[in-house]
């Protein structure tokens, strides 16, 4: 009992603790208004005006019995609002929102004690809930990182508190140790994160909804394939990431020529609107031998307003998507179901850029048809309908600006020649065309060629295409993007929204669709983007990579993989995920028990109450251990409970003199064992006693069969 | 073969033993009310996140789950490897609290123990927090050793078995609440509650013979010393061994003819009895600190009076154990 003691806590650890447990709940409770703040419009303004009242509740709030009467009716009153509100059709997102961050108010105002730290503590974990659904943004990670690393470790601090509280009023004294070890507390923070990062990976997704759930708002708006002219311009003005492409030639070199990447094609033209006639066309079946000049494409596409797969002209074969394909007579590319993030990959054929052959080949839609849409297509003339309203300057116009290709020019020379005249005597602009007494023009393409001459690409695009229909050549317009900014750290080209761009393909007969861009150029190349939007970008890409795409599909590659390298019996198999889903998700769920108790046992082995350690074993220990190896060889065995020295004194009896020396040494033992230290004339005793016994040739037990009948047992009998 | 076997054999035994040792301490456990909630929120987040599959809500729900693992395993581990020893009050007087301790010994080599509440077990199968006597240790570092104080505090007197303690906690978050039962039988004896008489007058059940009020015990030769009661003049405080002992001690000394008292407990049942002999007891109190010579007569049976501690405490053991005749 000499080392026992007793602290008062009170004045001690807690007093220590409480400041820690307000500003950690403060921070985590800001955490949870953070949260929410993504969702943007009412939420933000909710979020931000119950951050500041928290704020000042912390600062000025006093809990007192005539307050909580007065916030007993404004909180009736919050109850109240928050049911119209409800009525009145408000998002039930916004209105929990709403909610919740008023209870976080009225606790930071009314709330001085441990318990109520705890139940803020909770709120924030619901408001961090209502971020999870109403947002994907990516300012979500650190968030979750602080309520990962701060949440339990202000968790445990208002345990504290409510102990010493409860203490108080059970009028008990805490006491603790002289040695405080609340150092201990800190490793729950990254304890938890190891934990979470382990549930994350190994919580089997079973995928109930099919995917990931992603709202309206999320999606690229503008891009569609009913486009009004001039919707693009809204689009050119967004910074917002569309996608991530990395291209490589058919060497598998990164590609350097110019990136149109093909959405929707659009066939019909009413003066004002384009839109596609065709159809959706037919469940889209790659062709079976792809030619070998391909550019590979791999795609991060963030959801678009359409549900379009991109590509370079012309997508021969795609592999990722895992959804059912369809393309439409215009060669657009659709996927079945809503809009969602996709990761594919994609091999194109680009036409032939020989000028000859080009200049050489005769429009003729059915001979570049692929399938029986696209015939029937043709055979309709859809890629050569004019506006029924078409402003007759606009043939003149388009005659005038072909003339220069010369009498005898193809369609192909024909069409160079009017992007070529467009290039040089219109200029781009990203306002759009207005009238000067305002408001849209009646006819905004002949506003365009012969009032504004000024517009963007979608103005360009739709002149030349019906430019060239006027001469009665094929064409349609293409809406996708083109260029983007190459983010070396990722290694891909990022495409925003203001990379949107129109242009037009013109049909050749053979060989095919071919891209004619009239534009003016002017953003349209590949640029390096600067270090920090490489480094956001990459961040970014991890965490929709790493985070919001993580899926059934990554867990079992991964089981596969690690099958693999344990060399599992059908490990080689189940690298082609053909593992039943239910066989996976036992695997996962046993992979999360083991690390369970991986942990467990690691905490077990931490709290192990120290056993009688070994005392060390010196040179005549050691010795005396020989000896006895030596007796036990040969058959002699005394009773285990004997000491050594009776033990010896046992053999003695049995064997006669020869053992004396076993008794000597075990004597020398407990000398040097309790009798202080060890000095060289024991020590050498000890080996004379040793050599003097293996000398002596101890008989064999079996030899000495007359000696069995001993006074305590036999040898090898106990 | 036969070192083999006795190896394999001591090992099984060994294996064995620690076996028993492991489940002999089972820990309980329940889940507090902030646990309960927090349990239906994880419920309610799990079901999101499997009808969205929403990652994001897949992080939150793994992080409630590490909270909650985080939360058995280290509650597990606070109670694990701690020893308990009682150390009772000198005394104990029914209806009256007394301050022992628990000693509280972390005999693990490198948690603390944090938050853990020792309280004397009442009955198997109680819960947590509805012990007889309860102390709370706030840390103990590995290695160490913490007296936690006790308030004793019997309802009625006689002989009580003390079955063993519980060692209980909430930490780390106070979503759920472990304990774990030590078996640490003892037997108390507690004293009846002391009634003091009105006015010093012989009164119901009880009885003075004699009455003396000369306070001679103060002046004759050095006999003992004793912890100071309530009541005792200061002048009697011997104080080098207050200093030495940390505890008043006052100095008792032989009277010169010192005053006999006898008391004398009047025979009745059920309450009246107790009545009679917290009376009693009471007078032992009150003229043995006066070092008054008490006798006692009790169901018959007189004790001549004496002097001294050890006669005190055999008079209230008297009067602790009586039992009421029918």
């Amino acid at each position: 009992m000499s080392g026992a003691s007793a602290l008062p806590l009170s004045g001690d650890l807690l007093t220590r603790a409480a400041p820690w447990r307000r500003a950690l709940t403060l921070a985590i409770v800001l955490v949870g208004f953070a949260a929410c703040a993504p969702a943007g419009g009412p939420v933000l303004a909710l979020s931000t005006c119950g951050a500041a009242g928290v704020v000042l509740g912390r600062w000025v709030g006093r809990p007192s019995p005539r307050g909580e009467a007065r916030w007993r009716v404004l909180n009736t009153s919050a109850l109240v609002v928050c049911v119209l509100a409800a009525f009145a059709k408000v998002p039930l997102l916004v209105v929990g929102a709403g909610l919740v961050g008023w209870l976080q108010v009225h606790r930071a105002w009314t709330g001085a004690q441990a318990r109520d730290d705890r139940s803020a503590l909770l709120l924030a974990l619901l408001q961090a809930l209502l971020g999870c659904i109403v947002s994907v943004s990516m300012v979500l990670a650190p968030l979750f990182l602080a309520l990962v690393l701060l949440g339990p470790l202000a968790l445990a601090l208002c345990h504290l508190g409510i102990e010493a509280e409860g203490a108080r009023a059970r009028r008990l004294r805490p006491v603790a140790g002289e040695r405080t070890a609340t150092s201990s507390l800190w490793v729950l923070g990254p304890g938890s994160l190891l934990l979470t990062l382990a549930f994350f990976v190994g919580l089997p997704r079973l995928d109930a909804a099919g995917h990931l759930s992603t709202d309206e708002a999320e999606r690229v708006t503008g891009f569609g394939e009913d486009v009004d002219i001039g919707d693009l311009g809204a689009l050119l003005e967004s910074d917002e990431p569309v996608m991530r492409v990395r291209v490589f030639d058919a060497q598998e070199r990164p590609w350097t020529g110019p990136l149109y990447l093909r959405g929707a094609a659009l066939d019909a033209f009413d003066g004002r609107r384009w839109t596609s006639t065709v159809g959706r066309g037919g469940r889209w079946e790659p062709p079976g031998a792809s030619p070998a000049a391909q550019l590979r494409q791999e795609f991060l596409l963030e959801p678009v307003a359409e549900n379009v797969v991109f590509g370079m002209q012309e997508v021969v074969r795609i592999r990722g998507t895992g959804r059912r394909l369809s393309r439409d007579a215009n060669g657009t590319l659709r996927y079945r179901g809503e809009p969602e993030r996709l990761q594919y990959t994609a091999w194109s054929v680009l036409p032939s850029s020989d000028t000859a052959r080009l200049s050489a080949a005769r429009p003729d839609p059915r001979r570049a048809a692929r399938s029986v849409a696209e015939r029937e297509a043709a055979d309709a003339g859809v890629w050569t309908r004019l506006p029924a309203d078409l402003d007759p300057r606009v043939p003149a116009l388009a005659r005038q600006a072909a003339a220069a290709a010369g009498p005898d020019a193809g369609a192909w020379q024909q069409a160079v020649a009017i992007a070529a005249f467009l290039q040089r005597e219109y200029s781009y602009s990203l306002e759009a065309p207005d009238l000067p007494g305002g408001g849209a023009p009646p006819d905004p393409l002949a506003w365009f060629l012969f009032e504004s001459r000024t517009g963007h690409c979608e103005y360009f695009a739709t002149a030349l295409a019906v430019m060239l229909r006027s001469l009665d050549i094929p064409a349609r317009v293409v809406n996708g993007f083109l260029g983007g900014e190459l983010n070396p750290l990722g290694g891909w080209i990022l495409v925003r929204q203001r990379d949107a761009h129109s242009w037009v393909e013109v049909n050749l007969g053979p060989q095919g669709w071919v891209v004619v861009d009239a534009t003016p150029a002017g953003g349209a190349a590949v640029t390096v983007a600067s270090t920090w939007t490489q480094a956001g970008d990459w961040l970014t890409q991890r965490w929709q990579g790493v985070v919001l795409e993580y899926g059934l599909d990554d867990q079992l590659s991964g089981l596969a993989r690690v099958g693999q390298a344990l060399a599992l019996p059908g490990g080689a198999g189940a690298s082609t995920l053909a593992l039943p889903e239910v066989g996976g998700l036992v695997v996962v769920g046993l992979a999360v028990g083991l690390v369970a108790a991986l942990v467990r046992g690691a905490l077990a082995w931490l709290s192990r109450p120290p056993g009688p350690r070994p005392a060390p074993r010196g040179p005549v220990e050691r010795l005396h251990d020989r000896a006895w190896a030596y007796v036990r060889r040969r058959g002699w065995n005394p009773p285990l409970a004997l000491p050594p020295v009776e033990a010896a004194v046992w053999v003695r009896q049995r064997v006669g003199p020869l053992a004396e020396p076993l008794v000597q040494l075990a004597w020398l033992r407990y000398r040097v064992r309790y009798g202080g230290d060890l000095d060289r004339d024991l020590l050498a005793a000890a080996e004379a006693a040793w050599q003097s016994l293996r000398r002596g040739g101890l008989p064999r037990a079996a030899e000495r069969g007359r000696l069995a009948a001993g006074p305590a047992s036999g040898p090898g009998t106990d | 073969m036969g070192a083999a076997a006795t190896g394999l054999s001591g090992l099984w035994a060994q294996g064995r033993r620690a076996l028993q040792a492991r489940f002999a301490r089972r820990v309980h456990v329940r889940p507090t009310a902030a646990g309960l909630g927090y349990a239906v929120l994880l419920l309610g987040v799990l079901l999101a996140a499997v009808n969205t599959g929403n990652n994001l809500l897949y992080v939150v729900l793994a992080a409630q789950l590490s909270t909650l693992v985080l939360s058995n395993v280290l509650a597990e581990l606070n109670l694990r490897g701690l020893e308990v020893r009682r150390v009772l009050p000198p005394e104990l007087f029914a209806d009256q609290g007394a301050v022992g301790v628990f000693e509280v010994h972390n005999r693990r080599r490198h948690l603390p123990a944090v938050t853990v509440h020792v309280e004397e077990r009442t009955a198997r199968g109680s819960l947590p927090g509805q012990g007889w006597a309860e102390g709370l240790v706030a840390m103990v570092a590995p290695g160490e050793e913490v007296q936690a104080p006790v308030r004793w505090q019997f309802p009625r007197r006689g002989m009580v078995e003390l079955v063993g303690v519980r060692l209980w906690s909430d930490f780390p978050f106070g979503l759920v609440r472990r304990w774990i039962d030590l078996e640490l039988p003892a037997q108390v004896l507690v004293y009846p509650s002391p009634v003091e008489g009105r006015g010093g007058r012989p009164a119901l059940g009880g009885g003075v013979t004699r009455e003396d009020p000369q306070h001679l015990g103060r002046e004759g030769d050095f006999q003992a010393l004793r912890p100071y009661q309530p009541g005792d003049p200061l002048r009697d405080l011997h104080w080098p061994t207050t200093a030495r002992t940390r505890r008043p001690m006052v100095v008792q000394r032989s009277a010169v003819g010192a005053p006999e008292v006898r008391v004398r407990v009047e025979e009745a049942t059920g309450e009246r009895w107790e009545r009679a002999l917290a009376l009693a007891a009471g007078e032992v109190e009150r003229h043995c600190r006066r070092g008054d010579a008490v006798g006692l007569e009790l169901q018959g049976q007189v004790h001549a009076p004496r002097t001294g501690e050890a006669w005190r405490r055999r008079l209230l053991t008297l009067l602790a154990l009586a039992e009421a005749r029918p």
